[in-house]
């Protein structure tokens, strides 16, 4: 657990630090990985970009409860992390539980419930949230604004969590090769390619990015226009993590977009999760190209292209092939 | 890409006649576009060959000979020993180039398992989730 203080601010602060990562077990439910649940307190100031200001987590199996706290001076310019901490200045106090209900590859279930103080105010302000958390993904729980009044030039904090899976030491240094293959076919069998390596450490989430597809539009359809042309970008991320049994889980997750000249659908996307054997090839296929994507020729005249039926009898798809290292 | 477009452009860079058609379709596509560019770059890389056998191997090639066929004197003079060298060399070569070639992934692995997206499952925006 890791502990932050702003230097000026801790002499208006008082240490009862105690507390907290206080792991209670439930019989049984302990499964042999574990997730650390991480919080951290992003302070945006009134002039720059948000920094990491502190950070606390806690480590769980399923089944356990585990909980934290954060503390800050109500200007925001200290904030004390991982502990029950009393201001002698005006302060918000936030103790935060988690109980790990579920793991998958990208797929962690959680039971938040947040308790915030505030001195200004009495009472204590419960909030319960059931989080499905992909890993490193952060989850915002709360949000703090001082209006601008600090000296120290914070102007606002966001609390927010996250969840990473603590890797089986036996395969924590394994490597994974990724052969991800693009293919586009249309309806009378032609088909385009493209094709990339990865390889990274198992249980890292790793992105690829194929070249292009590009067409002119008079190969697609018979009345297109020669001076057009259609892109198709598909990219992505995938995370292996080799499991017990030697097979491999994979989060597979892939965006494509459709650019006719400058416009484009934007990247739409979807995620799987499966299990395969080393080496074994998997082929994921993209849903039909659909919608309009409309944009202004060279000339200053507007032009639609249908991608329904542009693409008509079109497959695209995701061919994704996964090895151990050696 | 499909067998009738590979011949289609072995057939074109090797000065043979080629269905225009099919040459028209197999450039449609990048991956005959690449084999059009990677036959042209072996074809000079045949041409630029400048290997060349020794002085010795002629002396040797030339005892050899009319050892061997002291009564057709005339039979190899037609063709110089130094263009039946460089043929070989370029038979080894193109041989060489082929085989690189061939064994490029240039497809990808046949599958057996399929998974497909539903368009319910296709909803997330990039930058909105990792």
């Amino acid at each position: 657990m890791r502990r932050r203080f702003v230097a000026p601010v801790m002499l208006t602060m008082m240490s009862a630090l105690v507390l907290t990562g206080t792991v209670r077990s439930q019989p049984g439910a302990a499964g042999p990985r574990r997730i650390k649940m991480t919080l951290r307190a992003l302070a945006t100031p009134a002039n720059g970009p948000s920094f990491e200001h502190a950070s606390a987590d806690v480590a769980l199996g399923v089944g356990e409860t585990g909980a934290t706290s954060f503390s800050a001076a109500t200007d925001l310019c200290a904030i004390a992390a991982g502990a029950m901490a009393r201001m002698l200045a005006p302060h918000h106090a936030w103790t935060v539980r988690f109980t790990l209900v579920g793991v998958e590859i990208d797929k962690v279930t959680v039971d938040v419930v947040t308790e915030r103080r505030d001195e200004s105010s009495p009472g204590v302000k419960l909030d319960s949230r059931h989080l499905v958390l992909t890993e490193g993904a952060p989850h915002i729980l709360d949000f703090v604004d001082n209006g601008g009044s600090a000296s120290c030039g914070t102007r606002s904090i966001a609390l927010e969590v996250s969840a990473a899976l603590e890797e089986a030491p036996a395969f924590a240094g394994e490597m994974l090769s990724y052969d991800l293959w693009l293919t586009h076919r249309d309806a009378a069998g032609r088909e385009w390619t493209r094709h990339e390596g990865r390889s990274a450490r198992q249980g890292e989430l790793t992105d690829f990015r194929f070249q292009p597809l590009r067409w002119t539009l008079d190969a697609l359809i018979p009345a297109g226009d020669r001076d057009m042309t259609i892109d198709e970008l598909v990219s992505g991320s995938i995370r292996g993590r080799i499991r017990d049994d030697g097979r491999i889980d994979v989060s597979f997750q892939t965006f494509r977009a459709l650019a006719l000249n400058q416009a484009s659908t934007g990247e739409l996307g979807g995620r799987k999760i499966f299990v395969v054997r080393p080496a074994e090839p998997i082929r994921i296929e993209l849903p039909p190209a659909s919608g309009q994507i409309g944009t202004s020729r060279p000339t200053g005249t507007s032009a639609h292209v249908d991608l329904s039926e542009t693409f008509g009898g079109h497959t695209t798809a995701v061919v994704v092939k996964i090895d151990r290292l050696p | 890409m499909n067998d009738r477009y590979h011949e289609a452009l072995s057939s074109l860079i090797d000065g043979y006649p080629a269905d225009p058609g099919d040459v028209a379709e197999a450039l449609e596509l990048p991956d005959g576009r690449r084999l059009l560019v990677d036959c042209a770059a072996l074809r000079m890389a045949v041409g630029r060959d400048a290997a060349e056998p020794s002085a010795a191997f002629y002396a040797r090639m030339q005892s050899y000979l009319a050892a061997q066929a002291p009564h057709e004197p005339g039979r190899f003079r037609g063709i110089s020993v130094r263009v039946a060298a460089a043929s070989v060399a370029a038979a080894l070569l193109l041989g060489f180039g082929v085989d690189n070639w061939r064994h490029r992934p240039e497809a990808p692995p046949s599958t057996t398992r399929v998974l497909r997206f539903e368009i319910s499952e296709w909803t997330s925006a990039k930058g909105a989730v990792r």
